[in-house]
């Protein structure tokens, strides 16, 4: 392990009290590394706290307990405007499925990060056009809105939009659960190849087969614990 | 520019509902631009009534004569000023000079108070609307001895006099005397001002010289007209800095009808209270619409704000959603409000039924729309302020939605 990790969690503790009488411990106190460059699937039953914890370290939600350092940010110390910047400039999300802005085409909603960081206009559309080429998306699509796309296709624009900014860290939640085995497989493999090629940092929530089969760490959850991880070649 | 595309193309996502408030927003503004058009038309009336009957932009008098019009009180030396006039003001300003008394006018069955005004026939129709106003007979001839009068049709119709009959005017000369003469009707006229039709009697301003007694290069008030283009204040400030010395006081239309000029501060603040009454209840329109905008788009912001966009800039994205349900609204109430004003600025706005209350300020029975820009660019200022207030609250609602929860939400 490496002095300084991508990700850096330390006794995470989530408790959910919004709208139900019996507080909810999603995650009991997780201690949790990733070296840049991991290809990493949290697995677990539902309920185990998979999601709780891409999210706290997406910065999508805080911890009740506990401190996560990702990219050496202390993402405690962010305000709601320091966390949407930090997000923009070091993080790509892949969500289940239904997670592009529908007013937009393809190819500016896979360019909706570069836009917000400002970049010029030509590279923009170079790397999203080079991004599409590699993950497979025909030219014919650039101009189609969500709607007019597959869910297979609308997943690789969204796969591209996380990768099009060349972030630090992509978290994909359950990112083949919409796909046929076939599409899901097929993007699974063009992202870890893009692991490979980039060395951009992959971290899966999971429940599907397919995932922990690719990744080469594979993180157990139970109860909010860490019941077990494994490194694999 | 990403914000401004989502913005235009969020508008259209639900056109019923887009076109709902902008049908709000445009019969807001088409009812805010008629009714301020109306008020300006009115005030613009009142103005050059005011104006026009009542002195010019600019009246030169004998020190106090606006706080007391007494006969004694003179411009003494005319024929100085007259020079001064021209000289100071070269050929934009046209002038006037008037000998005005108090007097009595009596025909055979009814006799009136009365203001006696002396004009010269021909200086009088550079600054006065009254010699084309003449709606029977014909205007004063230049004939100092000619015995003529010209007086409103109101007031001939008080006396119960006609063309060429004659009456008998009656004022107090400088000495106290009591002077008459007998004038015959050459003339009537009509304006927008019925008290100013019923009091006020014209005739040649040497035969008023003679009934009053003033001296041969006195009169009792100069009026002054100047173009369009010019500045009242300032044409007043080169005359009286020109006139210093010469015992007189320069007077614009403002000095001398304080009323108009509130009325026409007053019309400022009307533009605004309309503003704010009209747009408030488009603008809960707006906030309940702008509620539903958001909730139907949680789990949308939520992913934006997961992929770096900042709150200001959800609040951005609403308030352009708004600005273009403004902008559309106002362009199609522009359109209609500009098709209603063509029509009316040509044909007048008849009041005939409330002729009575409006002549006594001196505007006319029918108005005329009249389109002041700066009091548009007021009103549509304020629109956009009550739409940005309207539209806060609801952003602000959408800019603190927890990240998680907004991406969770179905």
């Amino acid at each position: 392990m490496s002095e300084q990790p991508l990700v850096h969690a330390t006794n995470l503790v989530k408790v959910y009290q919004d709208g139900s009488y019996v507080p909810v411990r999603a995650l009991g106190g997780v201690d949790f590394r990733v070296e840049a460059g991991e290809f990493t699937a949290i697995a677990g039953p539902s309920g185990s706290g998979k999601t709780t914890l891409l999210n706290l370290i997406g910065s999508l939600d805080a911890p009740t307990e506990g401190r996560i350092e990702v990219a050496g940010q202390d993402l405690s110390l962010l305000t709601r405007k320091g966390r949407a910047d930090f997000r923009l400039n070091n993080l790509g999300f892949i969500f289940q499925s239904h997670n592009l802005i529908p007013v937009l085409t393809a190819a500016e909603n896979a360019e909706f990060s570069l836009l917000l960081q400002g970049v010029p206009t030509g590279e923009r559309r170079r790397r999203v056009l080079s991004e599409f080429a590699d993950l497979g998306i025909e030219e014919g699509l650039t101009r189609r809105r969500p709607a007019k796309l597959s869910g297979g296709q609308q997943q690789r624009v969204a796969i591209a939009r996380a990768l099009v900014s060349r972030p630090k860290l992509i978290l994909a939640d359950e990112p083949t659960a919409s796909l046929d085995s076939k599409t899901g497989a097929r993007l699974l493999d063009k992202m870890r190849d893009l692991n490979e090629r980039t060395g951009i940092t992959f971290l899966f929530s999971t429940h599907d087969p397919m995932v922990i089969d690719r990744a080469r760490r594979l993180v157990v959850l139970r109860d909010g614990l860490i019941a077990s991880d494994e490194t694999r070649n | 520019m990403i914000f401004v595309k989502i913005a235009w193309r969020s508008i259209w996502r639900n056109p019923r509902r887009s076109w709902v408030l902008i049908s709000a927003v445009a019969v807001g503004v088409f009812a805010f631009i008629g009714v301020v058009a109306y008020l300006d038309g009115m005030s613009m009336q009142l103005v050059k009534s005011a104006v026009e009957l009542q002195g010019g932009h600019i009246q030169v008098a004998g020190h106090g004569y606006f706080e007391n019009p007494a006969v004694r009180t003179q411009v003494r030396q005319m024929p100085q000023v007259a020079t001064i006039l021209k000289d100071a003001s070269a050929s934009d300003v046209r002038y006037a000079s008037q000998i005005r008394a108090a007097g009595m006018i009596s025909s055979a069955e009814h006799s009136a108070g009365i203001a006696i005004v002396g004009v010269d026939p021909v200086q009088e129709q550079q600054v006065s609307p009254v010699p084309s106003l003449v709606t029977e007979g014909g205007w004063l001839t230049d004939d100092p001895a000619a015995g003529e009068v010209i007086l409103g049709a109101a007031l001939a119709e008080q006396l119960g006099v006609r063309l060429r009959e004659r009456i008998v005017l009656m004022v107090s000369d400088l000495d106290g005397a009591v002077n008459s003469g007998a004038y015959r009707i050459r003339g009537l006229f009509t304006t927008s001002s019925r008290a100013f039709e019923r009091s006020t009697v014209l005739l040649h301003q040497e035969e008023v010289r003679t009934l009053v007694g003033f001296a041969r290069d006195a009169v009792s008030t100069v009026a002054v007209n100047i173009d369009p283009g010019q500045e009242v204040l300032a044409v007043a400030a080169t005359l009286r800095a020109a006139l210093v010395g010469m015992d007189v006081e320069v007077l614009t239309w403002m000095d001398r009808s304080p009323m108009l000029v509130m009325m026409d501060r007053m019309m400022n603040l009307v533009n605004v209270i309309l503003v704010v009454i009209l747009f408030s209840a488009i603008g809960f329109t707006l906030i309940n619409s702008f509620i539903m905008v958001i909730f139907e788009r949680i789990r949308e912001i939520g992913i934006m704000a997961a992929g770096g966009v900042r709150p200001g800039q959800v609040r951005l994205l609403l308030f352009l959603e708004a600005a273009f349900i403004v902008v559309v609204g106002a362009a199609v109430g522009i359109a209609m409000a500009a098709a209603l004003i063509t029509w009316w600025s040509e044909v007048g706005l008849d009041l005939s039924s409330f002729a009575e209350g409006l002549s006594r300020f001196g505007a006319g029975a029918v108005i005329y729309p009249r389109v002041v820009l700066e009091n548009m660019v007021t009103g549509f200022v304020m629109i956009f302020v009550m739409v940005f207030l309207a539209v806060l609250y609801p952003a602000i609602k959408a800019s603190r939605f927890k990240v998680v929860d907004a991406m969770n939400h179905v």
